[in-house]
């Protein structure tokens, strides 16, 4: 649905100028985002009412209720959020393998072990994933 | 980023892997061997992790080998204060411990209860802050999530279980509640929280070793450090104050649940016994004044017409210190566990 949202609008601005500036780009990105997001909530939920009531939540149009997220909770999903959209607007222009190919083979081995290293760290708390489970 | 959907051509990047795989493997390996002596510094040694796969295995054994078993079912203060090889010497058959930290017992009975191939003993530990909690709070959904686990435990799930029981016991990091990346930050980083924010207190420190039988020991530092001690007493009044008690009359749902459970059990050959283990200091103090027991403990057994064995009525039970006010200590459990043995024996003669 989204993809076709995406075909109608590229063509309906096309020709643009305005709509290829940074800001405009980076914008698009955040409600691309945005509206995945959104989705996510529906993926993940364990019934209608539950997605509703984040949804609600979510769009602030929730009666109101007891705040149960601590500081932290939110400090985490507001860094690592921040930084994913940080990486991926930096790498917009260029493909991860093109990325690997352009670095040194040592700084590629430092990533490649602070990745085993963070999974190792993490001890299952990415354990989750729904494709990983069978 | 370029999505993963915008071509279908994903070469290979151009990079010397050997030298990349060799360097992430070495620097790996060395930032883990730091991080296992470091945490061995710190006072940590290699054991199980209090797993829902411990759980899930023992849970399997009511099934395979259950009917007449005595199962015991509970909070933490079941896997401390109960000695299962002291149980089994003296009963001659080993009973199997389901027991779950910070958990309320009630949807493991009706687990049991649901389990027409079973039809043993129950020993259903009462501790009050837990057990006479509503059902969508942590403690009944903790229970419910064990159940649901065990009902869909995974070859994948089995296979990390047979992984976790050859590296748990040899490296002192393995130990999630702790020294996982989620606790660390937590205890890194304490930040305040909103005014009128509903968020759990802090959980205390790990403070036992964990047995693959679902068996708990506390620690000897436990007993023999004061001030550790006192980091785990800091925390259960908070914890155990945090929520309003369960109204009326999600109560009495609560009692009406268990009733029919306890009866199902019963209608099979089998039986249920309540126990309500020790607590001390300002725990115990907390624990009469939110769940007097008159109107929780007593009222439980009259509902569902059960006998009950409270610490507080013997001697030889109340005995035995709560060195954090909450556990005994391993040594004790032994002794104590023979007197709860023979006072069930008692009780269920008479």
């Amino acid at each position: 649905m989204y993809l076709g949202l995406e075909r109608v609008l590229k063509r309906l601005f096309a020709g643009a100028e305005w709509v290829r500036q940074p800001v405009v780009q980076f914008l698009l990105g955040i409600g691309t985002l945005l509206l995945v997001t959104l989705t996510w909530i529906f993926f993940r939920a364990q019934s209608w009412d539950v997605a509703w009531g984040v949804l609600q939540s979510t769009l602030f149009i929730a009666p109101p209720g007891a705040m149960v997220l601590s500081t932290l909770d939110m400090a985490k999903v507001i860094v690592v959020m921040g930084g994913l959209v940080a990486s991926h607007w930096a790498l917009r222009s260029q493909s991860i393998e093109e990325l690997i190919s352009n670095i040194p083979w040592w700084l590629g081995g430092i990533a490649w072990a602070g990745l085993l290293i963070f999974t190792i760290i993490a001890q299952g708390g990415g354990n989750a994933f729904i494709y990983f489970q069978f | 980023m370029h999505s993963s959907t915008s071509s279908f051509r994903r070469p290979i990047p151009r990079a010397h892997w050997p030298l990349v795989g060799v360097l992430a493997i070495l620097l790996t390996l060395a930032f883990m061997t730091a991080w296992e002596l470091h945490w061995r510094a710190q006072g940590y040694v290699p054991q199980y992790s209090d797993s829902r796969d411990i759980w899930a295995s023992q849970r399997a054994l009511v099934t395979e080998d259950g009917d007449d078993k005595t199962v015991i079912i509970g909070a933490s203060r079941v896997r401390f204060d109960i000695d299962l090889d002291v149980w089994e010497q003296e009963t001659g058959s080993r009973p199997i411990m389901l027991g779950m930290n910070g958990t309320a017992a009630w949807p493991l009975l009706k687990d049991l209860a649901n389990d027409e191939s079973f039809s043993g003993t129950v020993i259903f530990g009462v501790t009050e802050g837990l057990l006479f909690m509503p059902g969508f709070t942590g403690p009944a959904q903790n229970a419910f999530g064990n159940i649901r686990y065990y009902q869909s435990w995974s070859p994948s799930q089995r296979s990390s279980f047979f992984l976790s029981k050859i590296l748990e016991p040899r490296l002192a990091f393995l130990n999630g509640w702790d020294l996982g990346l989620a606790a660390l930050l937590n205890s890194t980083f304490k930040l305040e929280n909103r005014p009128g924010a509903m968020v759990v207190p802090p959980l205390p420190p790990m403070f036992q070793d964990n047995h693959l039988d679902g068996r708990e020991v506390l620690w000897e530092k436990v007993v023999s450090d004061p001030s550790f001690a006192q980091r785990i007493k800091d925390i259960w009044v908070p914890l155990f104050s945090f929520g309003p008690p369960l109204g009326k009359p999600l109560l009495e749902g609560l009692l009406d649940g268990i009733k029919a459970d306890v009866a199902k059990i019963r209608a099979r050959g089998g039986d249920v016994v309540f126990v309500r283990l020790p607590s001390a200091g300002g725990l115990l103090e907390l624990e009469r004044q939110r769940w007097p027991r008159e109107a929780y403990y007593e009222r439980l057994l009259k509902h569902t017409d059960s006998k009950g064995v409270h610490f507080e009525d013997y001697d030889v039970l109340k005995i035995y210190p709560c060195p954090e006010w909450s556990h005994i200590s391993g040594d004790d459990a032994k002794p104590f566990t023979r007197s709860l043995i023979e006072i069930i024996g008692r009780e269920a003669d008479s």
